[in-house]
């Protein structure tokens, strides 16, 4: 016999006391854990579905999960602030390439209600914030939900598993993101394709780097496929480190079929598509490197800050 | 009426329902697997209806709800209803199907359908000498749901049957409904709710929805909502153009083959075939043109009329084959035009003669204001070529006629009307079954006030006829902005005539479609479009920068709604093809536009002119970016990549 | 699940299921006719109200989520001095919103103009032309919206006498 409709059951705590408190009294079940809801709403079979015993957690209520903080060296934001928020807060301080991506994530009344947490853990595809966060070495808190709440730092490549998939522990929750504050000399990002309509071809590349007379010192890059996961490595990370600049057209080729075989090795059977956008993004940032080093002056530092 | 009859019911005694598909396509069903259901639902079968459960539209019909064949994925094969919107949608997501493949002798023939060809001039024997130019379009099928709600909700009031729906042809329903009951056409009143159809999707799911829910009604005994969205399939079109010219770049004969799949079932297949074999005449002069125009049955939904039977694809492969030629002439499109539109477009069946002085003379500001010809020489020289930039940008331009509403064939067979009324108050009422909305209204009144003396100035009244007392056929092709307002503008020429000797109310009763004229369609203004692309190596997305427009319309036509269609046209269409507009913040998209007024006092559409005219401008904006990209629109980054490989391979 | 809200104005007690989408909450329960859509999660960007004076897309907000808060939708908007100065931009700039997108656009527009109507500086170009893209209806190109929003600002800051700095 079918089963009629139900309402899901909606959890507002107030308080992290009170978060923990309806994780343990519902423990047996899978409570849903609410942020923004623009991923989860956007599913096309969202409504109606039969999820009468859901107990959906809504985090929006938690002041913590709101708080965000700043000194010298950091700025930490809890799980629930907005990345518009983060954006508009961090304006001065929070290295370019974070903002960029930001402002490059779908319009500002979207933003407005997408959190931090929420796309740090997105189900159907990965999100280039995410990507942009492992460069710049954020790092999440964990809270661990049991008789006693207790948390721990994590890097925040170590909440992914090699495939990109989300691998928190059941029970825990990501409740910050802490940024260091600090620029570079050289923050690349182009995305290309909407990982929403297009996740299959769309592809993302951030760099940070930090320049040594003619030769990088300190480079780290990212290459986000939003239906596959993230592709980073030490391997990609010393081979720009180890460019001297300018890069001669001949080495252009090299570092672009390294890059694009290394890409391979983890995500096999890339479409044509999606391979030659890779390569012209990586062309692209190599002839953007090219352009800053041959332009700089030495005396305009800011020329290098993106 | 209907929102006071829709307040006083009671939404517990109601039904929701929703029609269940398959979403596959040439399949024979074996089997369906219901979910079990409380007394609370029902569903309704084909078995439920008495006869053939067919909707008749125009000279073919469609299967309502079919437990045999499936051909289209939308094809109905049930409807479920319930208490509520929810649980029934839940339910009719548990249904299963059992299929089989659809055998051979049932499956479609694509043999079927029909076909027509147009000669003009004679044969130009010796080819020899003359060069010959090609180029190929190909307009994929490409499937729309609209985002909006459609709610069709009927009740039964005595003896009356109400349906309150979104549709563009009110009358449709009346008609299959009451042959559905058995009942005069009077007994059914249907309420047309407004609807925005970009793709005609308005016209036969409507239908659908409100044949099935008449039924329900019926059967349940209660009032039933039925919701659901509203879809479109565009027809797959295919057209070859082949060109001989001879040394100087003149055009001296074409050969031009057009082959277009129509969907599942045959709706008006040769008024297709007369839109196009109108839109496949070049404006160019030639000693012998030759086209040809071959339909199809296709495993999609009825598709004839949606994206403008025809007419735009076969305008847009007109002039991509101009600025072929011009292109292999070297020479930019807009002075090959003026060097070839010298005379006047000769007379044929389909179309009258054209000025083409005045059509090519029309550009003139446009070409200027954008930089046309220095645009064109500098990207020609850096096609296919993005050694120094990351990207490359291009330039097309196309002009043509655009026309409106039904040929004077159809409007033949097909019998619709609309009705004035000057009242004794010196009212002008006007009863149609157009739906009413400012752009309409503004019309209406113009054409009125121009032809009408209402000494008064009293007001010109447009009656809602509640889909029972005249039924002024579909509201598509532009018929309502181009067709009708010049009938009514005669009729009101009559009206002032027949008033002298007649007392008031004086009525006339006239054909919303034009019978008369000598050729198949009437020239409903004319048009210019340039667009302006930037294709870059990494995305391989086409982004529109500019799109510059002329346009020589009737007088009458009101300034805003003239801006508001030409750029919701120019954005749609590029849409479709495919294309991004700009949003670099040092250079957002923008539509320019130069209008030209007409005193040829027809009023004018030329949404089916702009439709083909932009697609045209911009592939042809693409090919100057990269002259590889196939002929296919819409197009994809997978087929510019695929361009892009082929050029490095060819290197 | 029963929820209090504030719409257009009028408190309401509602009983519904608490993941319903705004937007259907909207249609079935409120009749609104200037929201229509259910895109299902397609973004199409014509299902705007005020969440607490914010645009928001309504397909996005689940009803127990409007718990206590007030929104507004372009029936209610349409009745205020605010909407004036979005129509009279709308006549100035020559820019006609479609009867499709009308509602949402104005919203739209409205939560842009609240954002910047007190603000020292001018709004960013490039953020409003990404906003632009929001409303999936191709009647308006992205730089006669840019257009109307200044337009807009400027008639609201002039009424609201407003001296920036």
């Amino acid at each position: 016999m079918y089963v009629e409709l139900r309402s899901p059951n909606i959890h507002e705590p107030a308080s992290m006391t009170e978060y923990n408190n309806t994780i343990v009294n519902y423990r047996g079940t899978t409570p849903f854990l609410w942020a923004g809801g623009t991923e989860i709403m956007s599913e096309p079979d969202f409504y109606p579905a039969l999820r009468g015993n859901m107990e959906i957690i809504s985090l929006d209520r938690i002041e913590e999960l709101h708080h965000f903080l700043r000194n010298d060296r950091y700025a930490e934001f809890g799980a629930m602030v907005s990345i518009n928020e983060i954006a508009q807060a961090g304006k001065l301080v929070l290295p370019k390439i974070l903002l960029d991506t930001i402002n490059g994530t779908a319009t500002r009344t979207i933003r407005e209600r997408i959190t931090i947490g929420g796309s740090l853990c997105t189900r159907r595809f990965k999100t280039a914030l995410a990507s942009t966060l492992m460069i710049l070495d954020a790092a999440v808190e964990l809270r661990y939900m049991k008789k006693r709440m207790h948390s721990k730092w994590f890097q925040i490549s170590r909440i992914y598993d090699k495939d990109g998939r989300l691998d928190v522990p059941a029970g825990a929750l990501l409740s910050k993101v802490r940024i260091a504050i600090q620029q570079y000399d050289y923050q690349y990002l182009r995305s290309v394709g909407s990982p929403v309509k297009d996740p299959c071809d769309a592809c993302t590349l951030a760099m940070v780097a930090r320049f040594e007379q003619n030769s990088i010192s300190y480079a780290r890059l990212i290459f986000t496929l939003p239906d596959r996961g993230f592709c980073y490595s030490r391997d990609l990370d010393n081979m720009i480190t180890s460019m001297q600049l300018p890069v001669n057209i001949s080495r252009y080729a090299q570092i672009e079929n390294f890059v694009i075989d290394h890409i391979r090795e983890g995500f096999a059977d890339l479409s044509p598509l999606r391979e030659d956008r890779l390569r012209g993004m990586i062309h692209d940032m190599i002839k953007d490197i090219n352009e800053r080093v041959l332009s700089y002056t030495g005396r305009d530092v800011d020329r290098f800050n993106g | 009426m209907a929102e006071h009859m829709r307040n006083s019911q009671n939404r517990s005694n109601k039904f929701y329902g929703t029609l269940v598909s398959t979403g596959m396509e040439n399949v024979k069903l074996t089997g369906i697997g219901l979910p079990e259901l409380s007394d609370r639902y029902f569903t309704l079968r084909r078995s439920d209806f008495a006869g053939d459960c067919v909707l008749s539209v125009f000279d073919g019909t469609i299967p309502v709800l079919s437990e045999e064949k499936i051909l289209y994925p939308q094809q109905a094969v049930m409807a479920l209803f319930g208490p509520d919107n929810e649980s029934v949608k839940l339910l009719a997501r548990q249904v299963t199907f059992d299929t089989a493949e659809l055998e051979k002798d049932n499956s479609l023939a694509l043999e079927e359908g029909m076909s027509d060809e147009l000669g003009m001039g004679s044969e130009v024997e010796d080819r020899s000498e003359l060069r010959r130019v090609d180029s190929s379009m190909h307009s994929a099928s490409v499937q729309y749901e609209s985002p909006v709600l459609m709610v069709c909700e009927c009740w039964q009031e005595g003896e009356r049957l109400h349906i309150e729906v979104p549709t563009q042809w009110p009358a449709l329903i009346r008609r299959n409904v009451a042959a559905l009951l058995s009942c005069p056409e009077a007994n059914v009143v249907v309420h047309q709710m407004p609807c925005q159809s970009r793709h005609d999707e308005y016209l036969i799911p409507p239908a659908i929805y409100a044949y099935v829910g008449a039924m329900a009604t019926m059967k349940a005994g209660l009032p039933v909502v039925l919701t659901g969205h509203a879809y479109a399939v565009t027809p797959d079109i295919r057209i070859e153009r082949s060109t001989y010219c001879s040394e100087d770049g003149h055009p001296v004969c074409e050969e031009c083959r057009m082959t277009a799949s129509l969907g599942a079932f045959s709706i008006a297949d040769e008024e297709f075939i007369r839109q196009s074999l109108t839109g496949l005449i070049p404006n160019y002069p030639l000693t012998h043109f030759h086209a040809s125009v071959e339909v199809r049955r296709s495993s999609t939904f009825p598709s004839v009329f949606n994206d403008g039977a025809g007419y735009p694809e076969a305008l847009a492969s007109s002039e991509r084959q101009a600025n072929a030629i011009a292109d292999a002439f070297e020479t930019p499109p807009p002075l090959w035009r003026r060097l070839v539109c010298t005379s006047r477009r000769p007379f044929t069946d389909h179309i009258p003669s054209i000025d083409l002085a005045q059509l090519v003379s029309l550009g003139d500001d446009i070409v200027d204001e954008c930089d046309f010809n220095r645009k064109w020489a500098s990207y020609s020289t850096q096609r296919d070529d993005y050694s120094l930039l990351s990207f490359n940008r291009g330039v097309g331009m196309a002009m043509g006629v655009s026309i409106a509403g039904f040929s004077t064939s159809m409007a033949k067979d097909f019998c619709a009307q609309a009705r004035i009324t000057l009242t004794e108050k010196k009212n002008l009422t006007l009863l149609t079954s157009f739906p009413s909305d400012g752009a309409f209204d503004a019309l209406v009144s113009k054409v009125v006030a121009s032809e009408v003396d209402l000494e008064d100035e009293k007001d010109v009244i447009i009656l809602d006829n509640d889909g029972t007392a005249t039924d002024s056929g579909p509201d598509m092709l532009q018929r309502r902005m181009g067709h009708f307002p010049v009938q009514l503008a005669n009729a009101c020429a009559r009206l002032n005539l027949e008033r002298k000797d007649a007392a008031l109310p004086l009525s006339i009763v006239f054909d919303t479609d034009e019978k008369l004229m000598p050729c198949e369609f009437e020239p409903r203004g004319m048009a210019w479009v340039i667009v302006e692309t930037r294709l870059d190596d990494i995305s391989f997305t086409p982004t529109v920068l500019d799109v510059w427009v002329s346009v020589m319309v009737d007088a009458n036509m009101p300034e805003k709604d003239l801006a508001l269609s030409v750029r919701r046209q120019v954005v749609s269409t590029l849409v479709e093809c495919g294309a991004t507009p700009s949003t670099f913040a040092q250079h957002p998209f923008g539509v320019h536009i130069r209008r030209v007024d007409s005193l040829s006092g027809g009023v004018t559409s030329i949404d089916a002119a702009m439709k083909g005219l932009v697609k045209a401008a911009f592939q042809d904006s693409v090919r100057m970016c990269m002259s590889l990209v196939g002929d296919e629109l819409p197009l994809t980054s997978a087929a510019i990549d695929k361009a892009y490989r082929a050029k490095e391979d060819e290197q | 699940m029963r929820i209090e809200v504030t719409i257009d104005g009028k408190f309401l007690a509602l009983s519904l299921s608490s993941d319903k989408p705004l937007n259907l909450l909207l249609i079935d329960e409120m009749g609104t006719r200037s929201i229509r859509n259910s895109c299902r999660g397609g973004m199409c960007g014509n299902c705007i109200v005020l969440l607490d004076g914010k645009a928001v897309l309504s397909c996005l907000v689940p009803a127990f989520e409007i718990r206590e808060r007030t929104i507004m939708t372009f029936e209610g908007f349409s009745r205020t001095r605010d909407y004036r100065d979005i129509e009279k931009a709308y006549a100035a700039c020559d820019m006609h919103p479609c009867e499709a997108c009308h509602a949402s656009r104005t919203l739209l527009i409205e939560s842009i103009v609240r954002r910047h109507e007190m603000a020292a500086s001018d709004f960013d170009e490039a953020e409003i032309l990404q906003e632009s893209a929001l409303i999936d209806c191709h009647c308006m190109d992205s730089a006669g919206f840019v257009e109307v929003v200044r337009e807009a600002l400027a008639n609201r800051r002039k009424r609201k006498n407003v001296r920036r700095a």
